[in-house]
């Protein structure tokens, strides 16, 4: 079975850090993607099979990387990871915007790792 | 001296207004005397004959109120009528109780003005031909009760009651146009069966919509069984003569006042007809007032509402600005700190779960609190300093490096690129810390606010001369020229959560530094405020506290 596939797209450097370790800890092979505008590039350019994604970036937001994404990628799975996520964002990114689910920050790792795993089987 | 269409007698002190009066009076067919001191007029009046007296209430030798009494203890006393810029409505009551005719105020318009001395002659012509002291009484009573206050209802019937009393008719109405179903609509009826009122007649219909289209008075008297009119009426045989009177509120016709004779052998007459229109004019002058009157009421009592909600919201909504910043603020900060501590929270179980060495997982851990306390630290000397109103020096640069730091992460994700350009040189100003803040972060919150859909947000700040100047620049959509005349207005706001009070607060504590703040933009390129104010080293000798943060 080839290794899938993990795009890590956060502008904090470390976490982006420890969802890479997290991302190979559940089987991935990781990329990480510092911003929404590179990530939609990664994302347009490779295929991946789950998407980790920042909300709260400069230049594009979460949200609006997730949508152009999904435009471009129906089928592409996405996990939000915010330290900033209220109820009204929670029920766009899941009614709208269709992720595959959401953490929020601060995160336990065992718990990222299982859910890491858990999207890799399905 | 008095000829057959009316000589007048003007009192009015102001030589421009009395030449004005003599020309209208004299273009309108009459003549005059004219005085411009109360005795003078007083003098002409005792020695002439005067068909109607125009008086102003403020005359440098009398008071017009005396004069006015004086004028009505000869009988029958010629109408007076009072123009005046002074009434007020108690003294106007008090006036019109003792007979004085009607009211104009200034500046009036010369259509009223004519109106008022046209039906105002035409009292004087009734009451010379020997009308009755009870009808005077009556005539008089019906006046006063139009200034009192009263519904519309109220007076009209009370008009149309002296109106067929005075005519001894049998029956009548007064009707009033609807603009909107096109048609005369019965609004008072006096002995007519009580669905009479609210019925209605087109224009140009039976008797009463001739007279309105025609807007001329008409009397039948007589062979009513051949009258093709009252045939149409529906036929009312009981009724024997009839007058019908159109009102005219301001050149306009408003409605007609009906006045039926049941009796065969009484006629309407000349006279009756002459009753009508006084009452029709009355009718129509003073629903024209009533209606002034009332929007008047409606306005004041809404500007009292708000002025009464202004003073609340204003009490208020400083302190709201400043929640609201501090809200936005709040959102970063979270933001920040959930960040930080997801690093610190990972690394640590990571390296409990052996999936990192113990070295360098605590390495960033390490890192990333020390990050946490300098978040803390600049939030909290930002806090500190919005209590701080005590008067010292303050730097400038300092400020705003404060302002940036709390900011900018949370700009950021808003995808506002904060700058600073700061000038060489300690760039003080003396005054309260949480003041001058306060100016930099109204102007700063205001150009993120600007910029909904991004851009570059620069502060900047240098000395010109003996002024430390801050230069606050957006790259958003720019304010309209028209806009810019009253941004500093206090509750002037463009946002829909906006209180309108941040940039006046700018306004009003830069001119308590004893500085200024001005404005410019170009619609499309962004907006640009600048706030001069006193350097505070060109006079630090002897000003100088102790416990200023001068090398801080």
């Amino acid at each position: 079975m080839s290794q899938r596939r993990l795009l890590v797209v956060d502008d904090e450097i470390e976490i982006a850090a420890v969802i890479r370790r997290c991302g190979e800890a559940a089987g991935y092979t990781v990329e990480v993607a510092g911003d929404g505008v590179d990530g939609f590039a990664r994302a347009q350019n490779g295929s991946f099979d789950l998407i980790c994604l920042d909300i709260r970036m400069p230049l594009w937001s979460g949200v609006g990387t997730a949508t152009a994404i999904k435009m471009l990628k129906p089928e592409q799975s996405i996990l939000v990871i915010s330290g900033y996520l209220d109820d009204e964002t929670i029920e766009m990114l899941e009614q709208h915007v269709k992720v595959v689910g959401w953490m929020r920050k601060p995160f336990e790792v065992r718990a990222l790792i299982d859910k890491l795993k858990e999207l890799a089987a399905s | 001296m008095s000829s057959s269409a009316g000589h007048f007698l003007i009192v009015e002190d102001d030589a421009d207004l009395l030449m004005v009066y003599r020309d209208l009076v004299r273009h309108w067919g009459y003549t005059c005397d004219t005085a411009a001191e109360g005795f003078d007029g007083l003098d002409l009046y005792r020695a002439g004959t005067y068909d109607l007296v125009i008086l102003d209430l403020e005359l440098p030798d009398v008071k017009g109120d005396n004069l006015a009494r004086e004028f009505l203890k000869r009988k029958p006393a010629p109408p007076i009528l009072v123009v005046t810029g002074h009434g007020s409505a108690e003294r106007a009551r008090q006036l019109g109780r003792e007979g004085v005719f009607q009211f104009i105020n200034k500046p009036f318009d010369t259509v009223e003005l004519h109106h008022a001395v046209r039906s105002a002659l035409r009292r004087w012509t009734l009451i010379q031909s020997g009308v009755t002291a009870d009808e005077l009484f009556e005539l008089r009573e019906v006046a006063l009760l139009m200034r009192e206050e009263t519904t519309r209802k109220e007076v009209l019937q009370n008009l149309l009651r002296s109106a067929v009393r005075l005519t001894s008719a049998s029956s009548g109405s007064i009707m009033l146009w609807d603009p909107e179903s096109k048609c005369l609509r019965v609004e008072v009826a006096e002995n007519l069966p009580p669905e009479a009122v609210g019925s209605c007649v087109p224009m140009g219909d039976r008797i009463s919509g001739r007279v309105f289209e025609e807007g001329r008075p008409r009397l039948i008297a007589g062979s009513v069984e051949g009258d093709p009119h009252l045939s149409r009426a529906g036929g009312r045989p009981e009724i024997k003569s009839a007058l019908c009177v159109p009102a005219f509120a301001r050149g306009v016709p408003v409605g007609v006042l009906n006045l039926n004779s049941n009796i065969s052998d009484a006629f309407f007459t000349e006279r009756d007809l002459q009753v009508a229109s006084i009452f029709a004019g009355d009718a129509a002058t003073f629903l024209s007032h009533f209606d002034l009157m009332d929007e008047l009421r409606r306005k004041v009592t809404a500007l009292e509402q708000a002025q009464a909600s202004l003073a609340q919201v204003a009490e208020r909504a400083s302190m709201s600005e400043k929640t609201a910043s501090v809200a936005t603020l709040a959102g970063g900060i979270a933001h920040q700190f959930n960040n930080l501590l997801a690093i610190i929270q990972s690394n640590l179980e990571m390296i409990q779960m052996k999936m990192l060495p113990a070295e360098t997982g605590v390495a960033k851990a390490l890192e990333a609190s020390h990050r946490a306390a300098e978040v803390a630290a600049d939030m909290l000397t930002f806090s500190r300093t919005m209590r701080r109103t005590d008067r010292t020096l303050v730097s400038m640069p300092e400020v705003i490096r404060r302002i940036a730091q709390v900011t900018g992460k949370e700009f950021e994700t808003a995808h506002v690129l904060l700058k600073t350009d700061l000038g060489p040189g300690a760039m003080t100003v003396q005054g309260a810390p949480a003041e001058i803040q306060e100016i930099l972060m109204n102007l700063v919150m205001n150009a993120r606010e600007a910029m909904e859909a991004g851009g570059e947000l620069t502060i900047g700040a240098w000395l010109q001369g003996n002024q430390v100047l801050v230069r606050v620049r957006d790259t958003g959509p720019g304010i309209p020229a028209a806009a810019l005349k009253q941004i500093f207005d206090p509750f002037y706001t463009t946002k829909a959560q906006g209180t309108g009070l941040g940039l006046w607060r700018v306004y009003h504590l830069a001119r308590n530094l004893g500085g200024s703040v001005e404005v410019e933009s170009i619609p499309g390129q962004g907006t640009c405020f600048t706030v001069h104010l006193p350097h505070a080293a060109a006079s630090r000798e002897g000003q100088h506290e102790p416990t200023a943060p001068a090398r801080r």
